[in-house]
């Protein structure tokens, strides 16, 4: 996808949210006197300036858009940044139950895999080795208590 | 007053702060050095195990970190040509044509000491100026205070330099954030949906490490930088320690770089790579041979290095004495040190003057311990270069994890930094600066608290900005900080660019 179409995208968003926000911040109470600032007041500003600085967005993203003609769109899936995201998604989903030592070795095997590891026996190794000393480390030496499983 | 310098440096003194500061500038080094980690990620995924710490022993081996990051960056510049932090980016231009011609030990060693030299003379600055200026603050009321607010947001507009409506979109998402919880002055809950979670706000923290650290190591695993195997790193160092020939040959770019440094620390968002440059250019200029600058001269080292380093001590002037921050490393030192309850500016020097003077102390003892060390264990530490990425990606993944969720105990902060992950991503992706986010995820607050209360005393009366001496000069400042980054910077970086294309041809 082109910048100046991902401007364009952008700045809608942008623009939407800002609207939103400013949607919420007005009806926030303002519980201020006759010129004084009541709560809504710094939010209502941010919010103009969002709408404002979207709408500069969209018009250089049009402008820029004109100058060199519609490139072809083709949206790349960043297959393995997905993955990525979604394993730590996973990682946190499950760490109130299984706790960080059991969530973290496996997740630290995929991670690992996932960067470029292929020997096996350094992927179990490291993922044994780096969260059980991590996880000791903050408890014993920093008196940190990192989650546990929830059956132990 | 005395009183608490010596009681600050008995603190900065103690074996413990000691040994903490050391361990800092270790990890400083071993951070500054791997290319692609920055300084801000460093301390980000050290934060955590500052947590239960002592705030002078957290806040030493944070500047050790600070310090010696510096350092770091210069020895993969130098060994391999890859800066490992951007102030690097000029030692790389001598540096590493000494690797070439056979004297990597040499430049290593030119860089260390000029780093030294360079964070002393930041050092001294920070002594004598951070004091005088702490008094100077004292005198400020809101309307002055929000005007130096917003004189610091104007660091914004140094990190535009491609697009100002990004810029200032990236610093309008991060006031906006800061608005979610509670109303500084009345209480209110604000855009919290009922969410009891939402109503302490969101730890500036815990955005931080989802901003920086999420799109890193998605970044790098998705387009890992070729590895460094260690016979790239076999090389002698037998002479580290540079001669007294080479320490005469460097006292004039040193003495260039560390007051330029110094300098442009203290001003919001000029940073280390352009003190590099500059000095870099200044040193050329003054030389009696300029045609040695770029073939393998020591004097090249010496001048960025001692500058970047000076830029450390420079950064934490206003940090310390204003709450202002200079750079994105001192604005997470501001969140560190909110961490403990310690709150930086003006009243800092007067409520717990012993701890300001304890924090500029840990910052000389952390420029001694990266002199040593540093000389003493280069060969053991490059060895570092060569970690594998599949160990070191999955660690930090580990660290932000941890960081996020020791801040509060709280699932839900882990939740928070995905979700700040997912937004730095987004702004990378969209060519969105993320560090007037970070800037303005520090000084909105004030910002807020400030202009309201003013507003509130004028009866809303706008004059009120123009009329405070104070308030009318960091508007100027701010004014002049903004034409400076639009017009001036971007103006010397095209003739530089027609300078260095010129020389190529």
């Amino acid at each position: 996808m082109s910048m100046p179409f991902k401007n364009i995208v952008a700045g809608i968003v942008l623009l939407l949210f800002g609207i939103a926000y400013g949607w919420f911040a007005s009806d926030l109470p303002d519980r201020g006197a006759i010129n004084v600032p009541g709560p809504p007041f710094f939010p209502q500003l941010i919010a103009a300036m969002i709408v404002c600085l979207a709408a500069v967005l969209i018009s250089q993203g049009a402008v820029e858009c004109r100058k060199s003609g519609f490139q072809s769109i083709r949206l790349a899936i960043p297959v393995k940044a997905i993955a990525v995201l979604a394993l730590i998604a996973v990682f946190i989903a499950l760490l109130p139950i299984v706790g960080f030592l059991f969530g973290g070795i496996p997740f630290f095997a995929m991670l690992m895999y996932l960067s470029g590891a292929n020997r096996w026996g350094l992927i179990a190794l490291g993922s044994v080795a780096i969260p059980v000393v991590l996880f000791y480390l903050f408890r014993d030496g920093f008196h940190i208590l990192l989650p546990h499983a929830s059956w132990m | 007053m005395s009183g608490d310098i010596a009681l600050g440096f008995a603190q900065a003194s103690q074996f413990a702060t000691l040994i903490a500061t050391a361990i800092g500038v270790v990890l400083g080094l071993i951070v500054g050095m791997i290319p692609g980690m920055t300084i801000s990620t460093g301390i980000i995924i050290l934060l955590p195990m500052t947590f239960s710490l002592d705030p002078d022993l957290s806040i030493a081996m944070l500047l050790g970190l600070y310090v010696a990051g510096m350092t770091g960056g210069s020895f993969s510049a130098i060994l391999l040509n890859i800066p490992g932090t951007p102030s690097a980016s000029a030692t790389a231009l001598d540096g590493y044509p000494m690797t070439q011609n056979g004297a990597p030990g040499r430049a290593l060693g030119v860089a260390i000491v000029a780093s030294f030299a360079g964070g002393m003379i930041s050092f001294s600055c920070l002594y004598f100026i951070s004091p005088l200026l702490a008094n100077l603050a004292l005198e400020f009321r809101a309307v002055d205070l929000f005007s130096l607010v917003f004189f610091g947001l104007t660091v914004i507009c140094s990190f535009c330099a491609k697009s100002l409506v990004k810029g200032l979109i990236s610093a309008a998402i991060g006031l906006m954030i800061v608005t979610v919880g509670q109303d500084p002055m009345m209480g209110t809950a604000r855009f919290t949906f009922g969410d009891a979670d939402l109503l302490s706000g969101i730890h500036f923290l815990t955005a931080m490490i989802g901003l920086f650290a999420v799109p890193q190591i998605v970044e790098n695993i998705v387009n890992p930088e070729p590895g460094i195997t260690l016979s790239r790193l076999r090389m002698k160092f037998k002479n580290v320690f540079p001669k007294l020939q080479d320490i005469k040959r460097i006292l004039l770019p040193i003495s260039i770089g560390g007051p330029i440094g110094s300098f442009l620390g203290v001003l919001p968002g000029a940073g280390g790579p352009i003190a590099a440059f500059i000095s870099y250019d200044y040193a050329r200029k003054v030389n009696r041979r300029p045609e040695d600058f770029g073939k393998g001269t020591p004097e090249g080292i010496a001048a960025p290095e001692s500058a970047n380093n000076a830029v450390t001590g420079g950064a934490l002037i206003p940090m310390m004495t204003l709450g202002i921050p200079g750079d994105p490393v001192t604005a997470i030192l501001i969140g560190a040190l909110l961490v403990h309850g310690l709150a930086p500016g003006p009243m800092l020097f007067i409520e717990q003057a012993d701890f300001a003077y304890g924090l500029i102390f840990s910052f000389f003892w952390a420029n001694i311990f990266n002199l040593f060390i540093a000389l003493a264990g280069i060969s053991l530490l490059i060895k570092v270069l060569a970690t594998p990425r599949a160990i070191l990606l999955p660690t930090i993944a580990l660290l932000c994890v941890i960081g996020s969720y020791a801040l509060r105990n709280s699932f839900f902060d882990i939740w928070v930094m995905l979700g700040f992950g997912l937004i730095g991503l987004a702004m990378r992706w969209l060519n969105i600066p993320v560090v007037p986010l970070l800037l303005a995820l520090v000084l909105g607050r004030p910002l807020e608290e400030h202009l309201r209360v003013t507003l509130t005393a004028s009866q809303g009366d706008l004059t009120v900005f123009f009329t405070s001496t104070y308030s009318l000069v960091f508007l100027t400042l701010a004014a002049l900080s903004v034409v400076w980054s639009l017009v001036i910077e971007p103006r010397r970086e095209r003739a530089k660019q027609c300078r260095i294309a010129e020389g190529t041809k």
